[in-house]
């Protein structure tokens, strides 16, 4: 690696609005300084050379120099010069990224870890490495194990170094010599396990991951609080709110935490751990309620004995939606209730209402016993709890099979409490000719490096048979698998009737669980998957990917730890991730070059999903897309749209579609055609100040006079007028004059003239399309006054203002957030 | 992790395991229902159209195709109110005396294959519906029409289109489902009041015109303007999502200005199906009607349903000839089961596993009958060589029938249908 080659570019913070990432706080703006390695960079300001980048925040010295007083001048490289790297954090190596850049990417992998992983021939020793696939937390776990190894010496050497240099027995042979690259490497990380946090780096871990952000700016609190309050909750921020929000981060943070309430919140939590549990899919009739066994719930059917039709029925859907909810309901009580999300496992009851209560056979006191949203915690009998991992549906939606032995659920729960996805493990070709051992799962590698880790956990969990039943197993696991167990522990056998339980209490003291945490938070609020590491080092793109995860990482790290400390406070972790950069970074970024790759998906940019645009609808019109208020919701409701708009059913259709095609875009534009027609002449219907649309114009207010010239003071009022609805309906500020409101503004003029044109020459009506007339108050159905009425257009004002409403209903900036 | 254990536990999870064809999808099970610049793609489908028909309830073949009639109108063990000496011929196929087969068969006698006595060996309706449609009688099999798809395109947006049946894909083909065809008229025809009514827009035509003008202007202040990576390639696929290019625009140019309003809910299916179909979006499609379960008063509902069957079924075929297809259709008609061949107590028929099925479709030999019942109704093995009823010979299953329309569907040697192995034998029921 040489100095030499390296080049230096600055990108100067364009946008004043910088913010740093959740819980950090940037004071200054200091450079941030890209080192480039070769060309390409449209920064780069001295000669070319070299293939990658390293980026770092070299302060306005331009020095570029590590400022560390450890490591790399015992390489004699330098810490922040891969070549295939760009480091975005700063430029010198802490004791944790010197493991991971120099230890795990230089030394372990290219040689140790061949032998050296799950399945390797090394699988057996001290020394077992895990990849990614292991979770987010795969490098700690890896420096704790090479560590441990470290701290072992014979005759004051370590075994670290012993091993490799073949001075002590190794299966693997000499993998180093003295004073070569890995020996360096090894000694200097020897070095720092005895002498910690020596490395000199500046200590304020906090300062310059937001320097790494400097280039993003920030939207302003009035948008983030938009994007917030009306997927959350439903409607528009108060002005107060976005005073308050304007004050400074912890006052935004407050704000958002103060959305965190209330039945609207409630059911936004409701949708999105469905979107993890898919336990929707027995919402259907008594879908989930037949999944119960009539010997243990024998009442579970009481509803049938309700003479009358409509009780009976409405009775069952309550009692049925609460058994298939019993698992969603309970992380929503968790969070409702202000307890740790750690309860979401471990919680030692189950959650009834008073209609679920009948079916299980237990009755706990309620409040309103006729009230199916109010949910109590209860014991049901023989049952040892364990949170969601105790929940007959969750084992249902998640079934088993005699020969898959709870390996599914095994694989079910990795993914969505320890941020694990252990089908990656098998990301290789297979060849199905070489398994012919006996028992494969045990004893062949292509085999055993997933079963491995899916196996132990699937025993802990024995005691719940294909139906979801408690049916602890007279013959206990099978003697073929591996014992029950989770990481190297294997479950002792006092807790063999209670495994699920023992289980939650593993996962919740694992790192894994509040990250994976964080990430589902991160699905619920951004509508897409955290990033992955990229896996392949030949890609053009990989060095951008590999900085943009470990970015990402970071933040999703320091999320984590506020979670913890917040005693696993889940709003914790939203609040977080509203007010980091992946949520709030604005389109007034000025990314270049290297930063444009590296945050080359920061930002929301999300397609709502059918609820979310259900909800922005209403918060926005006043209305939601329904004929009537107990009508079908045309987006949120199977028989309509929801499906087609990319939504899921929780049964056959279980991934939701983030990109619109061509039935999405056709769903959004008669969206946009019928909520103009609905809502702009009930809003004429309603005194000015309180219209949601036409505050500042009459059906009157025309803007030009029979000759043809403007009428200043009309034109004036619908300019006003577009200035509001660009605001409310895209959260767009704009001057009346600008461009934007000047395309409003014709579109408003030549379909008021051709209106008027038609009405003169009789080819248009005065009457409004029927649909469309306002002569009922929509909420109660209650005809309007005659002079409320609004059903004629003799002025053609109102068709104008619905083609003008048409067009920002169909906006980019209405369907995304 | 082997490959049997990773489709299972991927199966399970909803994910889609599928071909090698579909591989891009496996992470993303979605993407093929991207508008064709967001995924990649590409041409319009324009091989063979498979419309299954289904009969849901369990339809009665001794009133369609596998007539039995009585020598004596009292006898209490009569299987039809009508005489055998009233059952009509349309060529070689004889057919039952009522409702509408009259008009059915002697339009489509030569084109047809009639595949009488075939056993579902189950008189449950998911189960026969499972066994008719997909060939095994246990779960875990998709559809034929899911698995015809899947082979064909499965990236197309509507590759499967379904209006109910037996409709399971296990992941290997997105299933547009859709019992209701108001829903997706609404948005063939977004701009409309009323779907059917082409002088209905919201706005006039004019100010229709003014719209998309300003929208056009407005994407171009979008594009030019300050934008993450992330937004602009937001924006770049709702425009071209909502584009002169997309899929529901095809749809509606393939759509009749006005939809079938009569009360046979195949007539409507069949219009978008076969719209679909032509945009080039969509392989196979079930249409589906119900009413056939007659345990009481059977003759009397029962045959006029099988009258709206048939319609329906004509209806397919005039449509498919008036676009021009009708060397492309195949139409696989089935129902869970049979009934029982005595009326019960309330004139009604139970269920009965033995059943027919009818197929048309381009090379299927017509005028043709393969498979035979006795006069109770109870299925005959055949000959495995000429078809005929032998004692010896083969017993007809519905595994039969799919290893045959495989066969004719070019799957046989495909690496996805090797995923879903059928046990039967392989007869020359369709020529």
């Amino acid at each position: 690696m040489q100095h030499a080659h390296h080049r230096r570019a600055r990108i100067r913070p364009k946008s004043p609005l910088i913010r740093a990432p959740f819980g950090l706080s940037i004071t200054s703006c200091a450079l941030l300084v890209i080192t480039a390695c070769g060309g390409g960079d449209a920064q780069d300001e001295s000669d070319a050379g070299g293939s990658g980048f390293t980026w770092s925040s070299g302060g306005a010295t331009g020095s570029g120099g590590n400022g560390t007083s450890g490591g790399d001048a015992t390489t004699g490289a330098d810490a922040t010069g891969d070549e295939d790297s760009i480091d975005v954090i700063d430029d010198c190596l802490d004791d944790e990224e010197y493991f991971e850049e120099k230890v795990m990417r230089e030394v372990l992998a290219r040689r140790c870890e061949v032998c050296h992983n799950p399945s390797g021939a090394a699988k057996d020793s001290n020394l077992v490495l895990v990849g990614s696939w292991w979770g987010p937390t795969y490098l700690e776990k890896n420096r704790e194990v090479v560590t441990e190894i470290a701290r072992n010496e014979r005759d004051g050497t370590s075994l670290l170094m012993l091993k490799p240099l073949a001075e002590i027995d190794h299966e693997g042979a000499k993998q180093m010599e003295r004073g070569d690259e890995a020996f360096v490497i090894f000694e200097e990380f020897i070095r720092r396990i005895d002498q910690p946090n020596s490395h000199g780096c500046p200590d304020d871990d906090d300062a310059n991951l937001a320097k790494a952000f400097e280039s993003v700016a920030i939207e302003s609190e009035r948008k983030t609080l938009r994007k917030a309050a009306t997927s959350m909750l439903g409607r528009l921020p108060s002005e107060a709110e976005v005073d308050k929000a304007e004050q400074g981060e912890a006052q935004l943070e407050q704000v958002l935490r103060s959305y965190m309430q209330g039945e609207a919140f409630y059911e936004w939590l409701t949708i999105i751990f469905n979107d993890m549990l898919l336990t929707d899919r027995y919402l259907p009739n008594d879908d989930a309620i037949g999944l119960l066994d009539s010997a243990d719930y024998p009442n579970r059917d009481f509803y049938n004995d309700i003479e009358d039709n409509d009780l009976r029925n409405q009775t069952r859907r309550y009692a049925n939606e609460a058994v298939a909810r019993e698992a969603v309901q309970l992380m929503v009580h968790v969070v409702r209730k202000n307890k740790p999300f750690t309860e979401i496992l471990t919680a030692d009851y189950a959650l009834v209402n008073p209609y679920s209560a009948q079916v299980y056979g237990v009755a706990p006191t309620f409040v309103d016993r006729s009230d199916p949203k109010e949910f109590v915690e209860v014991n049901l009998p023989g049952v040892p709890h364990a949170g969601v991992l105790s929940s007959s549906m969750f084992h249902n939606r998640f079934p088993t099979t005699d020969t898959n032995r709870n390996r599914h659920r095994s694989r079910m729960v990795y993914s969505f409490f320890l941020g694990t996805n252990v089908l990656t493990l098998g990301d290789r070709p297979i060849d199905t000719a070489s398994i012919e051992d006996h028992n494969p799962t045990m004893n062949n590698p292509n085999c055993s490096i997933c079963h491995s880790i899916i196996d132990p956990l699937a025993g802990t969990l024995a005691n719940w048979d294909d139906r979801g039943r408690f049916r602890p197993r007279d013959e206990g696991w099978y003697p073929d698998m591996r014992p029950p167990g989770f990481n190297d522990k294997v479950m002792p056998s006092t807790a063999k009737n209670a495994g699920a339980r023992w289980l939650a209490d593993q996962i919740v003291a694992d790192r894994r669980f509040a990250i994976s945490m964080v990430q589902m938070a991160y699905r619920a609020i951004l509508g897409r998957d955290p990033l992955t590491i990229p896996t392949d080092p030949e890609s053009e793109s990989y060095a951008f990917e590999l900085a943009a995860h470990k970015l990402q990482s970071k933040i999703f790290a320091a999320i984590a730890d506020r979670f913890v400390e917040d005693d696993y406070d889940f709003r914790t972790a939203l609040v977080g991730l509203m007010a980091s950069p992946y949520f709030r970074a604005s389109d007034d970024s000025q990314l270049t070059g290297t930063s444009e790759r590296v945050f080359d998906d920061i930002g929301g940019a999300r397609f709502l999903s059918p609820e979310l645009l259900d909800r922005k609808l209403s918060a926005v019109t006043g209305y939601p897309w329904k004929d009537s208020p107990d009508g079908t919701s045309y987006l949120t409701s199977t028989r309509w749209f929801r499906i087609y708009y990319g939504g899921i059913d929780s049964d056959t259709v279980v991934q939701r579609i983030t990109e619109p095609n061509g039935l999405m875009a056709s769903v959004a534009n008669r969206m946009a055609h019928e909520m103009s027609c609905w809502t702009v002449p009930r809003d004429f219907t309603l005194p000015a100040n309180e219209r949601r649309l036409l505050p500042f114009v009459e059906m009157g207010y025309v803007p030009e006079d029979e000759n043809g010239f403007e009428i200043p003071s009309a034109v004036s009022a619908i300019r006003n007028n577009l200035v509001h609805l660009y605001r409310r309906v895209l959260g767009e500020e704009y001057s009346p004059n600008d461009p934007a409101i000047d395309i409003a503004y014709q579109l408003f003029v030549e379909v008021w003239r051709d209106g008027v044109a038609g009405i003169e020459d009789q080819s248009y009506g005065n009457g409004l399309p029927w649909n469309c007339q306002a002569n009922r108050d929509f909420w109660t159905g209650d005809d309007l006054p005659e002079e409320e009425r609004v059903n004629q257009d003799p002025e053609y004002t109102a068709r104008a203002w619905m083609v003008v409403t048409t067009y920002l209903l169909s906006d980019y900036r209405f369907l995304y957030d | 992790m082997n490959r049997r254990n990773f489709i299972r536990l991927a199966a399970l999870s909803g994910v889609s395991v599928i071909s090698a064809a579909a591989h891009a999808s496996v992470h993303d099970p979605m993407a093929k229902f991207r508008s064709p610049s967001a995924r990649g793609h590409n041409a319009a489908y324009d091989g063979p159209c498979y419309i299954f028909v289904n009969a849901a309830g369990g339809w009665d073949p001794v009133h369609l195709c596998d007539p039995k009639g009585t020598n004596n109108l009292e006898d209490p063990n009569r299987l039809t109110n009508y005489l055998e000496s009233d059952i009509e011929n349309a060529g070689n196929i004889r057919y039952a005396p009522v409702g509408g087969n009259q008009a059915f068969f002697q339009k489509y006698y030569d084109r047809l294959t009639i595949i009488n006595g075939i056993d579902t060996q189950t008189n449950g309706h998911d189960s026969g519906s499972r066994f008719i449609f997909s060939g095994r009688l246990a779960e875990g099999y998709p559809s034929l029409a899911a698995l015809v798809a899947a082979n064909a395109d499965p990236s197309q947006p509507m590759a499967y289109l379904s209006f109910g049946g037996y409709d399971l894909t296990q992941g290997i083909v997105a299933r547009t489902r859709s019992g209701n065809v108001g829903a997706l008229s609404q948005l063939a025809f977004p701009t409309r009041r009323d779907p059917s009514n082409e002088d209905s827009g919201f706005h006039s035509d004019t100010a229709g015109s003014l719209l998309r003008q300003a929208q056009a202007q407005r994407e171009a202040l979008q594009r030019n303007g300050p934008a993450l990576p992330r937004t602009r390639r937001a924006m770049n696929t709702l425009f071209t999502a909502r584009s002169g290019s997309n899929e529901l625009r095809l749809l509606q140019e393939y759509l009749p200005e006005q939809l079938d309003n009569t009360n046979n809910p195949l007539r409507r299916q069949a219009q978008l199906a076969l719209a679909a179909y032509r945009a080039g979006i969509c392989i196979s499609a079930n249409l589906n009607v119900g009413g056939f379960d007659t345990h009481g008063n059977h003759d009397a509902s029962h045959i006029p349903r099988l009258q709206t069957l048939l319609e329906g079924v004509d209806f397919i075929m005039d449509e498919a000839a008036r676009q021009q297809i009708s060397d492309k259709v195949v139409v696989v008609v089935g129902s869970d089961f049979g009934r029982t061949p005595r009326y019960n107590d309330q004139n009604g028929k139970d269920h009965w596993s033995i059943t027919s099925m009818m197929v048309m479709g381009p090379g299927i030999p017509g005028n043709r009958v393969v498979g035979a019942t006795d006069g109770g109704h109870n299925s005959l093995n055949v000959d495995p060589g000429n078809l005929r009823a032998n004692s010896g010979g083969v017993r007809l299953t519905p595994a039969e029938v799919h290893i045959a329309l495989r066969k004719y569907a070019g799957l046989t040697e495909r690496e996805l249908t090797s995923m879903f192995p059928i046990s039967g034998e392989d007869l020359p029921l369709l020529g």
